[in-house]
């Protein structure tokens, strides 16, 4: 490639990103305009507002296939949320790599984020996963991706130890009895 | 080599003692005498080689078309004669070589087993080589008279300057507002993706690959303005407003981007205009509504809708070539390879600068040759 050729590249991504426009998906970028400008660092992904338009860029980067990607920094420089084809929310690094170091899980308060974190330590797809000990013991509440609610450890186990009937919510009470019942089953 | 500088050397001495001319002109007489006998003979060799009928005529006939340093192009000539034995169409081809050869546009072309090389270019026959040598010419030509004509395409669409402040009227700095003319699709999109203020904004006249500019001034004669309002926070809708002087009135668009209704000022573009002469600018003088010209008709007719076609766009002159591709048409991709292939040229490279930087998306096609993936 040469010099010429360079020039011409750049001067398209310059004119493109300016005229990308907010109220398109992926800002009005072709797919193979995403891959190349983002191999090529020819695009900013924080010109994109919405998780989704933001995905494309750093899947051709990654060679993932997230559904939605968040802005670097809420959670420190290298570490970011992401959802998968699932929905389900992961913490990735700037390799895309499912990485939760130097996140600290106490300072973490809402639902999907935290899931975010468990779901790297844990493998698993879980939607939301609640703060531990809010129903006694040091046990959580948890969404997975088929919408089945059940308590778990910090080990990620099926866990009712210490769970004080009376802080569950009434739509808790079948997540307690259905976890009781799969613990009994496993215990055989 | 050896014995050309040995035959040069005997040359100059013998010349030197007879002659009162300049060392330097005389060496460089003897530089083309004794270079020019070379390829000459060379010439003389592939005819010969090939037996050609009266050679030393057919290369005298050639020497008359080429133009080239030490004529470097017979040999090539007696090549290409040996595959294309017409003499008009070589002696009509080859002094737009000599052209781009002695201004270092393409290097003297080879003659290979493969057909004919310029650079990392081949073409199998006469015929593409021709057809890449016209083109070529056509285009360096038409940029270099069009540089001419209005200094630099690409200039038209990006660094003009405001037609307020105007040159002499020093007074009018005093208004702290500049108005840019938007007479040209091009600039509108370059001042409405930013190239006046730095932020980019959603007038549909700026937008590319559209055709609003030209629908408004087909339908209501349509004169744009863009006024940048210096005095403006960069928040302040008003800070670029769009100035419309149609034959029926004006019409105003803020950033908001409600045409008739902007800021401050609602649907009394009067007051707006009497703002604007409260600042210092004569609006009745400067912001006027201009007559379609004869050369826009013209234009709009031949130039107004997309055309894909080829030849087509190889007819147009390069002028015309940059009006089509400023009206933000999409070029089909056999346009865009032939441009494509002129890239190292001035013209070539200003048609297709001109080209990515309307900021709309390119054809994948078309894209992949850009970023050469």
């Amino acid at each position: 490639m040469d010099k010429t050729q360079k020039q011409l590249y750049k001067t398209y991504y310059r004119k493109r990103n300016l005229a990308a426009r907010e109220d398109e998906d992926s800002y009005g970028y072709k797919d193979y305009e995403i891959d190349f400008g983002a191999k090529n660092k020819l695009i900013n992904p924080d010109n994109f507002n919405h998780p989704m338009s933001r995905a494309p860029y750093y899947n051709a980067i990654w060679g993932t296939d997230y559904k939605e990607v968040n802005k670097f920094g809420a959670f420190g420089d290298d570490a970011v949320i992401v959802s998968n084809k699932n929905h389900i929310p992961l913490f990735v690094n700037r390799k895309g790599e499912l990485d939760v170091t130097g996140i600290d899980i106490d300072k973490i308060d809402d639902v999907i984020s935290r899931a975010a974190y468990y779901n790297v330590i844990w493998g698993t797809d879980h939607k939301n996963v609640y703060k531990f000990g809010e129903y006694g013991g040091d046990v959580t509440w948890v969404i997975d991706k088929n919408n089945n609610m059940f308590f778990l450890n910090k080990h990620g186990k099926l866990d009712v130890t210490g769970i004080d009937p009376n802080k569950l919510k009434p739509y808790m009470d079948d997540s307690y009895m259905n976890t009781k019942a799969l613990i009994a089953k496993q215990n055989g | 080599m050896e014995n050309n500088n040995e035959l040069k050397r005997l040359l100059y001495l013998s010349e030197y003692k007879i002659s009162n001319k300049d060392k330097k002109l005389l060496k460089e007489e003897i530089d083309v005498l004794v270079e020019s006998r070379q390829t000459e003979q060379q010439a003389l060799i592939i005819l010969n080689d090939n037996n050609v009928n009266e050679p030393e005529a057919l290369i005298n006939d050639f020497k008359t078309v080429d133009t080239s340093k030490n004529q470097i192009l017979l040999p090539l000539m007696a090549q290409t004669y040996i595959d294309h034995r017409n003499v008009n169409d070589i002696k009509s081809l080859f002094p737009a070589i000599s052209e781009l050869v002695k201004s270092g546009k393409i290097p003297v072309p080879q003659k290979t087993a493969n057909g004919y090389q310029i650079k990392d270019k081949t073409f199998s026959d006469y015929l593409s080589l021709t057809e890449y040598i016209h083109g070529l010419e056509s285009i360096s030509k038409g940029h270099r008279d069009l540089t001419g004509e209005i200094k630099d395409m690409t200039d038209i669409a990006t660094d003009e300057p405001p037609i307020f402040p105007r040159e002499g009227h020093p007074e009018d700095e005093n208004a702290n507002i500049e108005i840019y003319d938007g007479n040209d699709i091009g600039k509108c999109i370059n001042y409405t993706s930013g190239g006046i203020t730095g932020q980019k904004y959603s007038f549909c006249i700026g937008q590319p690959g559209q055709s609003y500019w030209q629908g408004y001034r087909d339908t209501k004669l349509s004169t744009f303005y863009y006024i940048h309002d210096k005095n403006r926070d960069e928040n302040d809708p008003l800070l670029l407003v769009v100035f419309d002087r149609t034959e029926h009135g004006t019409e105003l668009t803020d950033k908001s981007n409600t045409t008739g209704n902007i800021a401050e000022f609602g649907n009394d573009a009067d007051a707006y205009e009497a703002y604007l002469q409260s600042k210092g600018v004569p609006t009745k003088e400067i912001l006027v509504n201009k007559e379609k010209s004869p050369e826009e008709i013209e234009d709009q007719k031949k130039l107004g809708s997309q055309n894909t076609d080829l030849d087509w766009f190889k007819n147009l002159s390069y002028k015309e070539q940059s009006k089509y591709i400023g009206r933000g048409h999409l070029l089909g991709d056999e346009q865009f390879e032939y441009l494509w292939q002129f890239k190292s040229d001035k013209g070539g490279l200003n048609l297709l600068s001109q080209y990515v930087d309307t900021g709309q998306a390119i054809p994948e096609a078309q894209f992949n040759i850009l970023t050469g993936e």
